[in-house]
């Protein structure tokens, strides 16, 4: 079998010290994004399980999944859960969910969780867009702005990249960092085109280091645009997939002069950890 | 004999071309991608103007014995020499008003353009526009008018796309035709529903109507060219006809490619969104009309210094469903935690 060199790592975790019986909140988020769907299960606003799968062709089904997933080796079922919010792209396909809210407003909720309060910008580079959102120190929405050109930006794009160059998508940050100088960015905006011209740079002979590095830095002057529009305020966050990848971090910060918060946690679940914050405070209003 | 006229801009007065013996008919974008029309325009043409182009290129407009334009975006001003390069033999004019409306000789000004285009329909059509006649129209237009001021005044009966339809409908058909429908549906709690300001160019397809329609949000006002803009000031019905248009033109809500004082659209947007009680307002605007964009920037500051939360839209020709939705899904949420 091939390696499919754009496969990230799907897992599913969950804390063994901590009894869902004992809480007074049992509640989840399942965030069904255009690439990745997460399910977060949170006992009284702790992290109690989760799970990151890529999406399928069917919304309903890839909510299901994730969650079957992170519930697996608990003793706890879907049933048990007081209060569900679905998310993300497959938001209203989410057939356990009580509610919806935008995956704006659920990473702006779960970055204001996982990185502090002291959080008033939050990136989301997701699958197929990135957000730029101001919160408050409540993890409210201010304000935000969303990409409006095509996937070239975001997750999928890097996935395409990862398979034109033949190099697994968890190392394309590191490699891309690699370089004696960095070469000028692609100039593409289209995912389609900026493949092209990728292949155009390694038939002239560049190394798959350089070519990484120039669609790397173009990825991040975009969405660094992106940010300048909304104005960046301190402290300054990542969330969703390309949070991890050092290479398009690293060029983002240099470009707007600002050192992003570094995560301890898998910036892939903010979106979901934010839905399952809401719906905990969406449980306890409906019980006054 | 062709009996209908078409025009572009509501700044092509719709009066004369009735007086003369036409049914003047608003030219639409229609939903389907345009494929002629490229090969006249550039890339960062809008969609509106591509699209109409499209139309009249792919047959759709041959039962029109003319068009005229109105002098507002440098885009229309074009595509008129265009449309006139495409189709040499259709009547093809640009009534070319002024765009400092409050100048001191823009009424004078306007006045002599006008009798230009009521000479040159005349002499082109071999008609003969007399005062009776153009009293008749204005007469006619004012009861357009006020029929959807009516419809306006009864607006929260109605559901956004139930106004979409309307006044899509209404500018299309016949003056003679108008008739305002019967509310279907009784919005659901009217007063808990987040309020709504929604401006732009004009809006032509129903994708944000129905959104915020799904989502339980009012549109309590509107500034567009085929809403509220459309309407607003009635021509005199004394005195002389053509002087009287001239005058309604000059002092109607004027749209971002005119200029009546420094602030004027700043000012008349807050007094939109205070009149209304609005809790937000959203921007529709078009890829490429840059009088528009260009309106933008110290419309959003006017906004932001009255801490009035405002989104921004940029669609082509059919705004997409999905990306549409999370974003005004998104400002909804914004809005309903402040309400």
């Amino acid at each position: 079998m091939t390696q499919e060199f754009w496969h990230w790592k799907e897992y599913n975790w969950h804390a063994p010290d901590i009894s869902w019986q004992k809480g007074k909140t049992v509640t989840a988020g399942v965030d069904v994004g255009s690439v990745s769907t997460q399910a977060v299960v949170m006992v009284d606003g702790k992290l109690y399980a989760y799970a990151n799968r890529r999406t399928g062709s069917s919304s309903p089904d890839s909510a299901r999944r994730a969650m079957d997933w992170a519930l697996e080796g608990t003793d706890l079922a879907i049933e048990e859960i007081h209060y569900i919010v679905g998310t993300g792209y497959g938001r209203v396909n989410v057939p356990f969910a009580h509610k919806t809210m935008t995956e704006i407003a659920c990473h702006a909720r779960g970055a204001n969780f996982l990185y502090g309060a002291s959080v008033r910008t939050v990136l989301d580079l997701g699958g197929q867009d990135c957000k730029a959102i101001k919160i408050d120190a409540q993890g409210k929405v201010v304000s935000f702005l969303m990409n409006d050109k095509c996937a070239a930006g975001t997750g999928r794009g890097l996935e395409v990249i990862a398979d034109l160059l033949q190099v697994p998508i968890e190392e394309m940050g590191a490699l891309s960092l690699r370089v004696e100088k960095e070469p000028q960015p692609v100039s593409s905006t289209c995912v389609v085109f900026a493949r092209s011209e990728a292949l155009g740079l390694l038939r002239k002979g560049w190394k798959k280091n350089d070519v990484l590095a120039a669609y790397s830095r173009a990825m991040a002057h975009r969405v660094a645009a992106l940010l300048k529009r909304l104005g960046v305020e301190k402290e300054f966050v990542i969330t969703g997939g390309i949070a991890k990848n050092i290479g398009i971090v690293t060029r983002l910060e240099k470009e707007l002069g600002i050192t992003a918060r570094k995560p301890n946690f898998d910036t892939q679940i903010a979106g979901a950890v934010g839905a399952a914050l809401i719906a905990q405070e969406r449980k306890i209003k409906d019980e006054k | 004999m062709k009996n209908k006229i078409g025009y572009l801009c509501t700044y092509v007065p719709e009066e004369i071309i009735h007086a003369a013996g036409f049914s003047p008919m608003r030219i639409t974008p229609s939903i389907t991608s345009p494929t002629r029309a490229d090969a006249h325009l550039q890339s960062y043409t809008c969609c509106l103007a591509r699209s109409c182009l499209d139309q009249a290129l792919a047959g759709k407009l041959n039962d029109l014995a003319g068009v005229v334009f109105a002098h507002t975006c440098d885009t229309l001003q074009g595509l008129a020499d265009i449309w006139h390069a495409a189709f040499p033999n259709l009547f093809v004019e640009t009534v070319v008003g002024p765009v400092a409306l409050a100048g001191p000789h823009a009424q004078e000004y306007l006045v002599t353009e006008l009798r230009r285009f009521v000479a040159a329909l005349e002499k082109r059509f071999d008609a003969r526009i007399t005062d009776d006649a153009l009293r008749a129209s204005i007469r006619l237009y004012n009861r357009r008018r006020h029929a959807l001021a009516d419809f306006y005044a009864r607006r929260a009966e109605f559901t956004a796309v139930e106004w979409f339809n309307m006044m899509n409908n209404a500018l299309t058909a016949p003056p003679e035709e108008i008739k305002i429908p019967k509310p279907r549906f009784q919005v659901p709690n009217p007063q808990a529903a987040i309020r709504i300001v929604l401006l732009g160019a004009t809006i032509d397809e129903p994708t944000l109507p129905q959104i915020l329609d799904d989502l339980s949000a009012r549109i309590v006002a509107d500034d567009f060219c085929n809403g509220a803009r459309y309407f607003d000031t009635l021509v005199a019905e004394e005195g002389d006809p053509v002087e009287a248009i001239a005058r309604r033109e000059l002092t109607r809500v004027a749209c971002p490619c005119k200029h009546r004082a420094l602030s004027y659209r700043e000012e008349r947007l807050l007094k939109l969104v205070k009149d209304n009680r609005a809790d937000g307002v959203i921007f529709y605007h078009k890829k490429f009309c840059d009088p528009h964009a260009w309106d933008y920037p110290p419309l959003a500051a006017a906004l932001d210094r009255e801490k009035i939360p405002h989104l921004l839209l940029e669609v082509e020709q059919v705004a997409p469903v999905g990306q549409t939705r999370v974003r005004v899904e998104a400002f909804l949420e914004i809005l309903s935690e402040t309400k």
